[in-house]
């Protein structure tokens, strides 16, 4: 039903695991099978799937001001719902701090909506000309259209020692960091997208 | 079948074939529709995997028939047969082309040409026709196939999404009756949407102030198709942050309004006032939830 939108799961540990599984064909492929008596259909099912989470049963793990409840083998369990497999597939993951008092009433002039949706309406162009959108990326593209400089190699090799990521993650880093020089309308990957894309990865201590 | 032999000679022809539909996934398949009707002790057997929705499609015909003034179905001995036989009918939209079909079996109605129509539609008990589901894909297989769709007038403003099908909206069975019985059809041929409303894009997401980082986070992912995932304490903006991810998408092409209108389509949620999805979709679900609803 989401299909060419976005799919929200609010509270995602809350999901049965089930749920939580089935969405992992759509995400992959943008299709779901369904199996019935007669047969298996299939239905389109492109989406964006955006979830969001507690960082513990009441929230309040990690905030400032406020003081977790729970005991640590309920974060543990809540935590463990989230398998392995589904964060695998997502490629940004980001942090939502309380935002101080200070900055809520700081009157900046906000970037307009019509600006930020023009740069995507760019940035998916150029996705376009190369064929595939870089969130559905296959591996040989990624070698093909992610290359990286000397220096941005370097840093890469900094991050995943020192983080301990995975091959996958690598690939992600590599796919976020492709669609941030889209977005500036740059042919190579610089530098300073590659660090920027680690920022979107989970750390060890922060969340997992 | 042996009752079939036993018919009276005055009937001893081809039994009517008329051409209907039914929906499989998101694709509508051609469905045969064979109506027999002969003098006999009355009965009404329909064949060919109904379910029963299509069972109970009988009352409705045999009603409907009667209020026209006709001979219903309940006076004659008729078999219908929906094929191909392993295909699972379902929905009411068969209960137009079997009312057709016993019509023209039982000889009530001047014989016309059946080869290029598609009959879609349901009957209610005075004749009238109903708003079906998942009217779309059967446009599309209408214009595949080269014929006339002929359906309920609820539909039309659906079925005028598409372009160069042929289609003849009814709203009535004595409308059609009589528009078969004069012999020629005015269809319409279809023209398809030109314009594109001017999309509200308007969102909150200028105004989220002081979470920058998530901020950023929910363009990259807009702008790559990257699913994004949001972690922090309740109230920080993260239902409002992926709200707001909507309007910053760029709108959909033609394709993709047609394949998602589709959808809804099938799902039955599109109005005679509502009648095609332009914007994205946004589902947002709670824990509360089937897998078969995704």
């Amino acid at each position: 039903m989401a299909h060419k939108g976005v799919l929200f799961l609010d509270e995602l540990p809350e999901f049965h695991r089930d749920v939580i599984e089935a969405l992992r064909q759509p995400m992959e492929e943008g299709k779901i099978q369904i199996a019935r008596a007669q047969g298996s259909v299939t239905f389109p099912a492109d989406f964006i799937l955006v979830t969001a989470s507690n960082p513990c049963p009441c929230g309040f793990l990690g905030d400032e001001e406020k003081e977790c409840q729970c005991t640590p083998s309920m974060i543990l369990k809540y935590r463990r719902k989230l398998s392995g497999p589904i964060l695998d597939r997502i490629d940004l993951k980001v942090n939502v701090p309380r935002t101080p008092f200070e900055k809520l009433i700081l009157k900046e002039e906000p970037e307009k909506t019509e600006e930020i949706s023009q740069k995507i309406i760019e940035a998916r162009k150029i996705q376009k000309e190369r064929g595939v959108l870089n969130g559905r990326m296959p591996l040989r593209e990624i070698k093909k259209y992610c290359q990286i400089q000397k220096e941005g190699e370097e840093l890469l090799k900094e991050a995943m020692r020192k983080l301990a990521l995975s091959p996958r993650a690598f690939h992600k880093i590599l796919k976020v960091s492709r669609t941030i020089a889209d977005l500036e309308g740059k042919i190579e990957i610089e530098t300073k997208h590659i660090a920027e894309a680690l920022e979107y990865q989970e750390r060890e201590g922060d969340f997992f | 079948m042996k009752e079939k032999k036993k018919g009276p000679d005055l009937f001893k022809e081809v039994p009517v074939k008329l051409t209907s539909s039914v929906l499989w996934g998101l694709e509508a398949f051609p469905i045969e529709v064979e109506v027999e009707s002969f003098h006999g002790l009355p009965s009404f057997s329909i064949v060919g995997l109904p379910d029963k929705v299509v069972e109970e499609s009988r009352d409705r015909i045999n009603l409907a028939i009667r209020n026209l003034g006709a001979k219903p179905p309940s006076r004659f001995k008729v078999v219908v047969n929906l094929a191909p036989a392993e295909l699972k009918k379902q929905g009411a939209a068969f209960d137009l082309p079997i009312a057709i079909g016993f019509l023209l079996a039982s000889k009530q109605i001047k014989k016309f040409e059946t080869k290029d129509k598609i009959f879609v539609g349901e009957l209610s008990l005075d004749g009238s026709l109903r708003y079906v589901k998942g009217i779309l894909p059967i446009a599309f297989l209408a214009k595949k196939e080269n014929k006339i769709l002929i359906f309920p007038k609820e539909n039309s403003s659906e079925v005028e999404l598409t372009s160069g099908v042929k289609f003849l909206p009814v709203s009535h069975l004595k409308e059609l009756v009589l528009l078969l019985e004069k012999g020629k059809l005015d269809f319409k041929v279809s023209q398809g949407f030109r314009e594109f409303p001017q999309l509200k894009r308007e969102s909150e997401l200028a105004f989220i102030q002081g979470i920058e980082l998530a901020k950023r986070a929910v363009q990259i992912s807009a702008a790559g198709h990257h699913h994004l995932f949001l972690y922090g304490p309740p109230g920080t903006g993260k239902t409002l942050l992926s709200k707001s991810m909507i309007s910053i998408l760029p709108p959909m092409e033609e394709e993709e309004v047609l394949e998602v209108t589709k959808i809804y389509s099938i799902a039955g949620l599109l109005s005679p006032e509502n009648p095609i999805v332009f914007e994205r979709p946004f589902r947002a679900h709670h824990i509360i939830l089937h897998q078969i609803l995704l």
